[in-house]
């Protein structure tokens, strides 16, 4: 209220009242600070694409323009921007407005040939008309069809279209050609020449004019998209027919053929296997197996084979084809159909050059002819030398498993009965018992020896147990009958001493009664040897048979024999006595 | 028996036939000096009989078939000496066609590589220098063609091909022909056969006592089976009885038993 300036008596300008707050809000900006002072720029470029626009050329002209489309019947006049300067003579995409040509009948022709019992002409002439509209698109017909008349498939709708035009087709096409024929004929009679061109003509036009529809010609009316041979309706409900029940199958339906499929994949793949592996021979074993009766024996097997894989490279003698002698010099094929493989090729191969017999020889007859013998007879003997070895193989397995099942008792040692036991140590008390028998052991253990050999000792050394004993012996055909019983007494005896094991190994070697079939006399010494046993009377003539035994199977035995027979005699004499 | 081409095509054919035709194919190559770098050698490709038989019996024609740099590649030649003769760098593979006699035998395509060189690793230098103008590089293959059921006239013409009169000399380079002879080779082979037919033999009569073995073994095993089940169902019945025996008690049990057994099996 005391204003200065009243006191002072100065006469101010008068005040503008309120604030000079601006009545609408700034709008928002990005900009700020300094920023704000700056005029906004216009970019100097303008860049679309790649392309850039030059900023000083005019810009094109487009106008708002009436159109109509060649196209449309009713002249429709539409507006669209168009180019200012630039003539359009029609519409561009009415060029893309195409359509069938109709199928047309006059009465006349649907009188004469178009009559059908299933069909009124008045349907026929419905159906034709919405093939026309619907471009013999046939789900819309059929739909169509089923909304205005009686309800038929779209198959028989399908068919009836396709045979007027056909019958449609046809007969105007003979009707032209007979007019045509007469037209030639009248100038042939003319002429009076014998032009061959026009004979030809004339023979063709009559052709088509007098033929049945089925002798004719396929003709296609383009145009309409129909050709004079029928539909095949027959066809074509079978085909909907199984497209239906295609569609409709259900899940458990599909999963069936699914497994069905697979399990046909599996079949075949296995068929192709036998068929490359040579079924044949391998069910010539299966059956060999199963009828006990008659047996194929290996050696024929492996010749066959050895047959058939000589034959796949062999040339096949053709009457008027000759061929190369040089080419009955090829090795055999190998792989999976022949059932040799290529390293048993190349040991064939390398067993003949150590025979000092060359890879490749001149090719005469006899030379041709040798070369294919022997080499036959090598890969047999090959295949036979496996086999021996397989069964070699099944042998021990058996043996293994014998010894084992002997009794309740943990006899046998798999290390000593596959003879690579560590010979025991020597004792030096005579021997009376089993002399060949750690012998039989020891000789296992050599490796020097050919499988046969060791095959025999093999069998001597198993028969472990007490009761098997008596048929162990029995195998080592010779030994049996003398053998037996006494054999069994002495391994009987030896089973009381069971519990120690650290007398074990030494155990086992005793236990397998002598048995070398292949060495008859040694097998005879044996035999008597472990007659001796229990009597314990010949030691220095046991002795001096367990040297001999054991010089005859391997030069090893001899320490390895005297020491366990020695401790059999030490523990048997307390059991004995 | 009528001749010609027309009458054989339905002549009857031997049967149980095989005629062997011995044909040797080679090439004879001659170095001629530095004289010029295209032509370094001569050489002559030929196919001949090899004891000198004369082979246009049985042949309508040979043709040559040579690589396309020559002119006129392909050869044909209706009479012996059926060579061909020339100049040339290269080493190369010609094909050789023999045309039958017998219109209803196939042609018989034979390929014969032309070595200028002697074969082993490339020649040094010193080795080209060292190559003769007289001695020949000389390769040869010797094969022979089977006829299989021939038919009766061309059957005759090829055992006609034995008594004819050599003509060996009517080749240019006759003079350094190999000859063959197939003996050692057989008697090789024979020896060969002999050992292995031993081993074939050793082999067979062990599978035979392998499968012995093996029978008598599954006997063995089944006996023991049978064995082991009976002792089982012993043990079972026996159980009961033996539960409070003591260490040594169950010994003498054992050992009665076994002994029991023991006299079992001696009697």
């Amino acid at each position: 209220m005391t204003d200065i300036a009243e006191i002072l008596g100065v006469k101010s300008a008068p005040q503008p009242i309120g604030n000079n707050k601006p009545l609408l809000p700034k709008p928002h900006s990005d900009l700020t600070g300094s920023a704000t002072e700056l005029p906004t720029t216009v970019p100097t470029f303008v860049r679309i694409g790649n392309r850039q626009i030059n900023p000083h050329k005019p810009a094109r002209k487009w106008t708002w323009a009436p159109f109509s489309s060649s196209s449309r019947p009713d002249g429709l006049l539409l507006n669209h921007w168009v180019r200012a300067n630039v003539e359009y003579p029609d519409y561009p995409y009415a060029r893309f407005d195409i359509h069938l040509d109709p199928v047309q009948y006059t009465i006349e022709e649907y009188k004469a040939w178009l009559t059908s019992e299933d069909w009124s002409q008045s349907e026929t002439d419905t159906l034709m008309e919405y093939a026309r509209i619907f471009e013999l698109r046939w789900p819309v017909i059929h739909d169509r069809w089923c909304a205005v008349c009686p309800p038929r498939p779209v198959e028989d709708l399908q068919h009836r279209f396709y045979t007027v035009a056909a019958k449609l087709l046809q007969r105007r096409v003979s009707h032209e050609a007979a007019l045509e024929t007469k037209a030639l004929e009248a100038v042939a009679a003319d002429s009076n020449a014998e032009d061959p061109k026009l004979l030809l003509e004339t023979a063709a036009a009559r052709s088509l004019a007098s033929s049945d529809p089925q002798h004719q010609p396929l003709m296609q009316h383009l145009g309409t998209g129909t050709s004079n041979k029928v539909f095949d309706l027959a066809y074509e409900k079978e085909r909907r027919a199984h497209w239906e029940a295609l569609w409709n199958r259900t899940k458990e339906e599909e999963a069936e053929e699914l497994a069905l499929r697979n399990e046909l994949k599996q079949v075949e793949t296995q068929l192709r296997k036998l068929k490359k592996r040579g079924a044949h021979v391998v069910a010539a074993n299966g059956t060999a197996a199963s009828r006990a009766a008659t047996p194929i024996p290996a050696p024929e097997v492996a010749v066959q084979q050895v047959d058939q894989a000589m034959a796949t490279t062999a040339p096949t003698p053709v009457p008027g084809v000759p061929y190369l002698q040089s080419a009955r010099l090829v090795l055999p094929a190998t792989g999976g159909e022949t059932g040799i493989s290529k390293a048993l090729v190349a040991r064939m191969e390398a067993l003949l050059a150590e025979m000092n017999v060359p890879s490749t020889v001149i090719a005469t007859k006899r030379a041709c002819d040798l070369m294919d013998t022997v080499r036959r007879d090598a890969l047999t003997w090959l295949l036979l030398e496996k086999q021996v070895i397989q069964r070699e193989g099944v042998l021990r397995a058996r043996r293994l498993k014998l010894a084992k099942m002997g009794g309740n008792i943990r006899v046998v040692d798999e290390e000593t009965l596959l003879g690579i036991a560590p010979p025991p140590a020597p004792r030096p008390k005579p021997v009376t018992k089993a002399p060949a028998a750690p012998a039989a052991t020891a000789a296992a253990a050599a490796p020097g020896k050919a499988k046969a050999p060791v095959s025999k000792t093999a069998t001597g050394s198993k028969p472990a147990a007490k009761k098997p004993a008596a048929t162990a012996s029995s195998s080592s055909t010779t030994a049996a009958s003398t053998g037996a019983p006494t054999a069994s007494t002495a391994t009987s005896s030896i089973d009381a001493k069971t519990k120690k094991p650290a007398a074990k190994r030494k155990r086992k070697s005793e236990d397998a009664p002598p048995a070398l079939p292949n060495a008859a006399p040694s097998s005879g010494d044996v035999a008597s040897t472990i007659n001796t046993k229990p009597k314990k009377k010949a030691k220095p003539g046991t002795t001096k048979e367990t040297s001999s035994v054991s010089t005859s199977v391997a030069p090893k035995a001899p320490p390895a024999a005297a020491a366990p027979a020695v401790t059999t005699q030490k523990e048997n004499s307390p059991k004995k006595e | 028996m009528t001749e010609g081409n027309n009458a054989s095509s339905c002549e009857t054919r031997r049967e149980n036939t095989i005629v062997c035709l011995p044909v040797a194919t080679g090439s004879i190559a001659f170095y001629l000096g530095n004289k010029s770098d295209t032509q370094t050698h001569e050489w002559t490709l030929y196919v001949r009989g090899p004891s000198g038989e004369d082979l246009s019996v049985v042949l309508e024609k040979v043709i040559f078939q040579l690589h396309p740099s020559f002119a006129q590649p392909t050869r044909e030649l209706t009479e012996p000496p059926y060579e061909v003769t020339e100049r040339g760098w290269g080493e190369f593979e010609a094909q050789i066609r023999l045309i039958w006699k017998d219109p209803t035998e196939q042609s018989v395509l034979l390929s014969q590589p032309i070595k200028l060189y002697p074969p082993g690793a490339p020649l040094t230098a010193q080795q080209q220098q060292q190559q003769s103008t007289e001695t020949p590089v000389v390769s040869e293959t010797y094969d022979e063609i089977v006829f299989t059921n021939p038919t009766e006239s061309f059957y005759q013409q090829l055992q006609s091909i034995g008594t004819a009169p050599s003509c060996q000399e009517l080749y240019s380079q006759h003079a350094h022909f190999p000859t063959y002879s197939d003996n050692e080779v057989c008697q090789a082979i024979l020896q060969a056969q002999k050992l292995i037919n031993e081993h074939l033999a050793q082999t067979k009569q062990n599978l035979i006592q392998l499968d012995h073995d093996l029978a008598n073994v599954e006997e063995s095993l089944r006996v023991q089976q049978d064995e082991v089940r009976k002792k089982a169902a012993r043990k079972a019945a026996q159980q009961p009885t033996k539960t409070p025996a003591t260490t040594t008690s169950t010994t003498t049990a054992v050992t009665t038993t076994r002994t029991s057994n023991k006299k079992q099996k001696t009697t």
